[in-house]
C-alpha cells in the first residue's frame, strides 16, 4: 500500500538531541537520517511501492508526490525546511484530500510521521475528536505511525504518549508509537541507536505478504502486493469479528466474467508468483500460476478462492497495457451473501454435478444471475401505484380513457385498470376519487360518437355504476365486464 | 453482544381518528384533457384528498422505497390506532410487501368519526411490536445463543398533535410503556428494548394554524427515548406530506439521492425525434463516497446530491470493471416516463457505463481524478437494479512487471487446454439447493472434484508422457470421477492392454522433444518404462477412491507384473474350483467366449492376455532393456501366441479384486424372490 513519510517541521525538532554531547545532532537532522533509511529500504524491497513526502508545520508541505522513483524522493527531501509549529488537525485534513485525489477513500495507506512527539496539541486532539462528520480519522483506511525521536520514558513525561495513543484511538487503532530513543546510549552511538530501532520499525511493519495459492493439489507460492488487510466484518450482526487471509488460500471453482457482473469488492492485489530458492533458472521452471493465468485470460474466468471462512476473493488475469497481464486478486466483502446474485457462495457446486439425466429432461440449470428470491418484487418490475404527485393520479385516469374511448375490443384492459384504480382508491380511503371516476365514465358516455359500438355504451354506464355501488364490497372485489349479446 | 440497528424495525402508528378524515383543503384534477378540450365539455370538480389519504400515499411511497432497496433486511410494522388498536402486518417477511400493505389498508378504510379515538393505544402497541424479534434477529438467537441481542426500533407516529403538552404526553406514553416492557423482559422471553427513537408526524390541512415546536431532543428522564417532531402542511394535493415523508426516508436510511442526467428517450408525440431526461434515483449511500453530514428534512423535493451522465449502454460482459460499491436503486418518482424508460431498458438485461458530472464551478471535496473514465454503472443484476461505483482512482500496483516475465513466464508448453478443461468441469453454478443427497455445504463437492482432478497433473507437456496420449485418455478421463461404474473400469482395462499391445509393436511414444523414430529401441524401451511409471502412479494416487478405481490399478500392476496390493493371495483360479464343476465351468467357457467376440470393438486390438505366472513376466522391459535374449524374446512370441487361444472370463475382467461372483443374476433372483416370501408372510 501506498506509504507517506510526513515529518514534523516545528521549531522543537531544532533542539539538540543530547545537550550534553560534544558533537550536537537536532532533532531535525536524525529526522533526515530516518526519512533517507526508510526511502532506501521501501524502494529497495517493495519495487512497485508508491511513496510521497510531506513536511507539516502550521502548513504542510508537499516535498514529493506519490511516486516510486527514488532520486525523486530524495531531491524532495532536500528541499525539507524548519517550519514554525505544528498544527496536527490541518495536517489530517490536508492529508485527506491529498491521499483521496490519487487513491480515492478504498486504498489503505501507511501514513509515517517522524517527530520529536509533539506533534500533537491539546487543541488539535480535541479539534478532531469534535470533528462530527468523520466516523474515524482519516477518510480513507490508514495506518498510523508516529516514530518518535525521543525516549520512551520522556515521551511519558511530557505527555505526549498519552495524546498520540489518543489519536490512535479514533483512527480505530491502527498503527503505533515508536520511541526510536533509548534512555542510555549504546556504544554504536545516536546514529546507530536510530538506524537499529528504523530497521526493527521497517521489519515489522511494512512486510511482504506470502501465501500458497492451491487448486486442488496444485499449489504455487505467491506474495500478495499490496498486502490484504484484515477486514471486520461489517453485515454480520454480531460482535465484529477479525478476518484475515490465511497461509493458505484455496480456489473452490470457476466463474464466467459474464456471470459474476461486476462484485463490489474491497480491494484488488497483484498476485506474483515465488520461486522456490534451490530453482536455478526461474523463467523457465513451471509455475502453476502461470497456467492459471493462462487458462482465466483465455476463457474469460474468475476462479473464486477462500481466503478465510465465509471470507471470499476471485482471481483473475487483468492488464495494465495490453501486452503486460498478471494475475489479480480482487477481495470481496466478508460474507457468504456479499454478491446477492450470486446467491450463498456455501451453495455453489461445480456444474458437472448436474445429475445428467436432469438436464436432458429439464434444459434449465440453474444459473446466473441469482433471482433475488428476496420475496416479492420491487416495485419498479410490476404494476405500482403512487398517487402523491398528481401526475401519479392523471396518469392512471388517462389510461382508462384511453381504453373506454375504444370499447368493446379494449374491454380487459379497461376493467383491469379500473380495478387498480379502485383498489388503490380503497387502500387510500379516497373514496370520493371513485364518485369522480364514476361521473366521468358516465360523461365519456354521453361524448361517445355515433359510430361507436353499442356495447361501449352499455360497459361504460355498468362500470359507472359498479364503481359506486362496490365501495363497501371491499379490496378483494372485481369489477366484472357486463356480459352482453353483442 | 449483537447489535442491530435502529433502523432495523419501524413502526408506523396511524391515527385513525376523526382529525385525519378532515380534508386537506387541496383538490386533485383528475379529469384533465392530453389533447384538445371537446367543445362544450366542461370539467368535472376536482376532488380533495382528505388528510388520511395524503398519508397514506406517502406511507406507500416511504415503504416502497424501503423495500426496493432493502428486501428482507429491513422491517416495518403499522399498527392503526382508533378506539383500538389493529396490527396490519407482523415482522414476517411475506407480510412485508406492498400488496400485503395495500390490502391491509383497504380493510381498515377511512379514519373513523368517533371521538374516543386515540394514538396512546397504537403508541403502546408499537413498543410491544419492538420487543418480538424478527426473523432475522430471532435466527441471530437461535445460532447464537447466550447472545444478547441490542433491540432498539423507531416508531413514526402519523397523527395530529393538539399542542407542544399533547407532544409530551405521547412521549411519556412511548417511555413509560418501554419501561414496563423492559421489566417484562426479565421474566418472559421477549426481547429487552435498548433505544426508540419516536418520530412525530403532525400533519394538518392547508390553511390550519395548529403549530406545534419542531425539534430533536432526548427525553430528560428517559434517555434511551429521542423524539423528533416534524410540523407537516399538507400543501399541493398532499405532496408536502409525501416529500416529508421521503426526505425523512432519506435520512433514517442514510440514502443518496442520485440523478441519471441525459438519457437518450424516444418522445412519444415525435418517435423519430429524443430528447434527454432525467431520473431521480434512491439508494444506500456507495462505499468509497463521502457521507453527507446533514441531511435537512423539508417540505421539498428531493435534490441530488450527485448527477451521472448516461455515456454509453455498450458494454463488453466479459470485461471486468473494478468496482467499489454496489447499491440497489428505487426511482423516486417510479410511474413517470423517464423513470419507467429507464428501469425497462435495464431489466431487459442492460448495463449502462455513467459519468460523474459536475455543473462547471461547482467542484466539490470528491472531485475525480480522472475525467475520461466513467465513473458508474447501472445494470440489472438477478430482477434488481443496482448502482455500481467504479474505480477511477491509480492502481496501487500499475504498471508491474508481466506474468511472462516472472517465475515460470517463459516456459512454453504449459497444459493451458487440459487446465481449462478442468475448470470446466469446476465451473460453479447455484445448484447447491436442487441437488440431493449433499451436506450442508455444496462447495465442497467443488474441493473435492478439484482435489481429485489434479492428484496427479503435470503443469508442462514435457514432463508427461500419459497425458500426451491419445490413447490414454478415456482411461485419464474415468480414472478423476469420483464414483467409476463397472463398463468404465473395463474401459480402462481395456486402455491398459491397448497400450501393452503397443508397447509389443514398438509403437513410438508421443515424448514432447524426443525425435526417437524407427529402431531405436533402447530409447523407447526406457520412454514405456517411465511411461507405465507415470502411469502406475497416477492409477496409485486415485486407487483410494473406491473398489473399481482401486481395480484398474490392480489390472495395471497385474499386467506389468507387480503383484496386486490387495493382500488377496488366492488364486482365482483356486476358488473356481471350489465353487464350480468342471462341466459347469466348460459351459460358463463357451457363453463367455460368445460375449467376448462382442466384447472386442474394431479399434480396439485384442488385449494381450494378462500374465498367468512370473515366467510371463519377461514381455514387459522392467528388467532392464538388454536382460532381453534371443531365446527369450522367441518365447515371448510363443508366450503370447498361446495366450491368444486362451480367453479371459469376462466375469473376472469386471469383477472386484479378481474374484467373479458367479451366477449374479439367479442369487439376486433368488433373494428378491426370498424376499417376497418375506414380506408375503408377514
Amino acid at each position: 500500500m501506498p506509504v507517506i513519510v510526513a515529518v514534523d517541521a516545528s521549531l522543537s525538532m531544532w533542539r539538540n538531541v543530547f545537550e550534553g554531547e560534544e558533537k550536537k545532532t537536532t532533532r531535525f537532522n536524525i529526522a533526515e537520517e530516518c526519512t533517507n533509511q526508510i526511502l532506501d529500504h521501501v524502494t529497495s524491497k517493495f519495487k512497485l511501492e508508491s511513496m510521497a513526502l510531506l513536511s507539516c508545520s502550521s502548513s504542510v508541505t508537499v516535498l514529493s508526490d506519490f511516486t516510486r522513483d527514488l532520486s525523486m524522493l530524495k531531491n524532495g527531501l532536500k528541499a525539507l525546511k524548519i517550519g514554525d509549529k505544528a498544527d496536527f488537525s490541518s495536517f489530517v485534513n490536508y492529508l485527506n484530500h491529498f491521499v483521496v485525489k490519487t487513491w480515492g477513500r478504498m486504498q489503505s495507506c501507511t501514513v509515517i510521521v517522524i517527530t520529536d512527539g509533539g506533534i500533537v496539541s491539546v487543541e488539535s486532539l480535541d479539534a478532531l475528536k469534535n470533528a462530527q462528520t468523520k466516523n474515524s480519522l482519516f477518510e480513507f483506511p490508514c495506518n498510523l505511525h508516529f516514530l518518535c525521536i525521543e525516549t520512551l520514558q520522556n515521551l511519558k513525561l511530557s505527555g505526549s504518549y498519552y495524546l498520540l495513543h489518543e489519536i490512535l484511538k479514533i483512527n480505530e487503532d491502527l498503527g503505533s508509537v515508536v520511541p526510536l530513543l533509548e534512555t542510555k546510549t549504546p556504544e554504536m552511538g545516536l546514529p546507530g541507536m536510530v538506524a537499529t530501532s528504523i530497521d526493527k520499525f521497517l521489519n515489522n511493519t511494512l512486510k511482504t505478504f506470502e501465501t500458497t495459492l492451491s487448486c486442488g493439489n496444485l499449489s504455487s507460492r505467491i506474495s500478495i502486493f499490496p498486502s490484504p488487510k484484515a477486514q471486520k466484518s461489517i453485515n454480520s450482526s454480531l460482535e465484529a469479528e477479525i478476518f484475515t487471509v490465511k497461509d493458505k488460500i484455496s480456489i473452490v471453482g470457476f466463474l464466467n466474467i459474464s456471470d459474476i457482473r461486476n462484485p463490489p469488492v474491497l480491494s484488488r492485489h497483484l498476485l506474483l508468483p515465488i520461486t522456490p530458492t534451490e530453482v536455478e533458472d526461474i523463467s523457465t521452471h513451471p509455475s502453476f500460476s502461470v497456467v492459471l493465468h493462462g487458462s482465466l485470460k483465455m476463457e474469460s474466468k474468475v476462479a473464486l478462492v477462500k481466503l478465510a471462512t465465509e471470507w471470499f476473493g476471485i482471481i483473475y488475469s487483468w492488464a495494465d497495457s495490453k501486452t503486460k497481464s498478471n494475475l489479480v486478486l480482487s477481495i470481496l466483502p466478508v460474507g457468504l451473501n456479499c454478491i446477492p446474485w450470486l446467491g450463498n457462495f456455501n451453495q455453489l457446486a461445480p456444474a458437472s454435478m448436474w445429475p445428467e439425466s436432469l438436464s436432458s429432461k429439464k434444459p434449465s440449470i440453474p444459473s446466473f444471475p441469482v433471482q433475488s428470491k428476496r420475496f416479492m418484487k420491487r416495485s419498479y418490475s410490476q404494476p405500482t401505484v403512487a398517487w402523491t404527485r398528481a401526475t401519479g393520479l392523471q396518469t392512471d385516469v388517462q389510461k382508462i380513457l384511453r381504453s373506454a374511448k375504444k370499447l368493446p375490443e379494449k374491454s380487459h384492459v379497461f376493467y383491469k385498470d379500473l380495478n387498480r384504480l379502485r383498489r388503490a382508491a380503497l387502500s387510500f380511503g379516497f373514496h370520493d376519487l371513485l364518485d369522480g371516476i364514476s361521473a366521468l365514465l358516465e360523461r365519456e358516455c354521453t361524448l361517445l360518437p355515433g359510430t361507436a359500438h353499442p356495447e361501449a355504451t352499455l360497459q361504460l354506464s355498468h362500470a359507472a355504476r359498479e364503481l359506486k355501488s362496490t365501495i363497501n364490497k371491499g379490496h378483494e372485489h372485481t369489477i366484472e365486464p357486463l356480459k352482453t349479446d353483442f | 453482544m449483537s447489535s442491530f440497528n435502529l433502523d432495523h424495525k419501524t413502526v408506523f402508528v396511524l391515527d385513525h381518528g376523526p382529525t385525519l378524515t378532515e380534508s386537506s383543503k387541496q383538490n386533485v384534477d383528475f379529469d384533465i384533457f392530453s389533447k384538445a378540450r371537446p367543445q362544450g365539455v366542461v370539467p368535472l370538480a376536482p376532488v380533495s384528498k382528505s388528510l388520511w389519504t395524503c398519508c397514506m400515499e406517502a406511507l406507500c411511497e416511504y415503504s416502497r422505497v424501503v423495500w426496493d432497496i432493502f428486501p428482507g433486511e429491513k422491517f416495518l410494522r403499522y399498527v392503526v390506532s382508533d378506539s383500538t388498536s389493529t396490527f396490519l402486518n407482523s415482522w414476517k417477511h411475506e407480510e412485508q410487501s406492498m400488496s400485503h400493505l395495500m390490502t391491509k389498508l383497504a380493510g381498515i378504510g377511512p379514519p373513523l368519526k368517533s371521538s374516543d379515538c386515540s394514538v396512546i393505544l397504537g403508541l403502546v402497541s408499537a413498543v410491544a411490536a419492538l420487543c418480538e424479534a424478527t426473523e432475522i434477529q430471532q435466527q441471530t438467537i437461535t445460532e447464537h445463543p447466550g447472545h444478547i441481542i441490542e433491540n432498539s426500533g423507531r416508531i413514526v407516529c402519523i397523527t395530529q398533535l393538539k399542542n407542544d403538552s399533547h407532544r409530551r404526553s405521547l412521549e411519556e406514553c412511548v417511555a413509560e410503556a418501554m419501561k414496563q416492557h423492559n421489566k417484562l423482559s426479565e421474566s418472559s422471553g421477549i426481547l429487552k428494548i435498548s433505544s426508540i427513537e419516536l418520530v412525530l408526524v403532525h400533519v394538518k390541512s392547508f390553511g390550519s394554524d395548529c403549530e406545534v415546536t419542531e425539534l430533536r431532543h432526548v427525553l430528560p428522564n428517559h434517555p434511551s427515548v429521542t423524539t423528533e417532531v416534524h410540523d407537516v402542511k399538507a400543501t399541493r394535493h398532499g405532496i408536502a406530506i409525501g416529500n416529508r415523508m421521503l426526505n425523512l426516508l432519506q435520512k433514517h436510511y442514510n440514502l443518496s439521492v442520485t440523478s441519471i442526467t441525459g438519457i437518450p428517450m424516444k418522445e412519444e408525440q415525435h418517435a423519430n425525434s429524443s430528447a434527454n431526461y432525467d431520473v431521480l434515483l434512491m439508494h444506500e449511500r456507495l462505499t468509497g463516497t463521502m457521507n453527507r453530514a446533514k441531511i435537512d428534512v423539508s417540505d421539498n423535493e428531493l435534490t441530488s446530491s450527485m448527477s451521472l451522465k448516461w455515456c454509453t449502454p455498450k458494454i463488453n460482459v466479459n470485461e471486468l470493471y473494478h468496482c467499489t460499491g454496489a447499491a440497489r436503486i428505487s426511482p423516486v418518482d417510479v410511474n413517470s416516463r423517464p423513470s419507467l424508460c429507464l428501469t425497462n431498458f435495464l431489466l431487459n438485461g442492460r448495463s449502462v457505463l455513467l459519468d460523474h458530472w459536475q455543473k462547471s464551478g461547482e467542484a466539490g471535496g470528491g472531485s475525480v481524478s480522472s475525467g475520461s473514465k466513467n465513473t458508474h454503472m447501472i445494470s440489472c443484476c438477478g430482477s434488481d437494479i443496482f448502482l455500481h461505483a467504479l474505480d477511477v482512482y491509480r492502481v496501487p500496483f500499475e504498471d508491474p512487471p508481466s506474468i511472462s516475465d516472472g517465475p515460470g513466464g517463459r516456459v512454453t508448453d504449459y497444459r493451458i487446454n487440459d487446465f481449462t478443461e478442468l475448470a470446466k468441469k469446476a465451473e460453479l453454478l447455484p445448484i447447491g439447493h436442487r441437488l440431493k443427497s449433499v451436506g450442508n455445504e455444496p462447495i465442497n463437492l467443488s474441493m473435492k472434484l478439484l482435489d481429485r482432478m489434479s492428484k496427479q497433473w503435470p503443469l508442462v507437456f514435457s514432463k508427461t508422457i500419459v497425458y500426451n496420449m491419445k490413447q490414454a485418455e478415456p482411461l485419464l478421463q474415468i480414472i478423476t470421477k469420483e464414483i467409476i461404474s463397472d463398463d468404465e473400469v473395463v474401459n480402462c482395462q481395456r486402455v491398459i492392454y491397448h497400450l501393452i499391445s503397443m508397447e509389443k509393436d514398438g509403437t513410438a511414444l508421443p515424448v514432447s522433444g524426443s525425435t526417437t523414430r524407427g529402431p531405436n529401441k533402447h530409447k523407447r524401451e526406457e520412454q514405456y518404462k517411465s511411461m507405465w511409471n507415470e502411469l502406475e502412479g497416477l492409477l496409485r494416487l486415485h486407487s483410494t477412491i473406491s473398489a473399481n478405481h482401486k481395480q484398474v490399478l490392480d489390472c495395471l500392476l497385474k499386467c506389468t507384473g507387480k503383484e496386486s496390493e490387495n493382500g488377496n493371495e488366492e488364486k482365482p483360479q483356486a476358488k473356481f474350483s471350489n465353487l464350480i464343476s468342471v462341466t459347469e465351468s466348460k459351459e460358463l467357457n463357451k457363453r463367455v467366449s460368445t460375449k467376448e467376440e462382442v466384447f472386442e470393438s474394431p479399434e480396439s486390438p485384442p488385449p494381450v492376455k494378462k500374465m498367468k505366472n512370473e515366467s510371463e513376466m519377461a514381455i514387459r522391459p522392467s528388467k532392464g532393456p538388454c536382460a532381453q535374449s534371443i531365446l527369450s524374446m522367441w518365447q515371448n512370441h510363443m508366450d503370447n501366441q498361446n495366450s491368444q487361444f486362451h480367453v479371459e472370463f469376462c466375469g473376472r475382467l469386471t469383477s472386484d479384486s479378481n474374484k467373479a461372483r458367479l451366477y449374479p443374476d439367479i442369487e439376486d433372483e433368488r433373494g428378491s424372490r426370498q424376499d417376497q416370501g418375506k414380506s408375503g408372510r408377514s
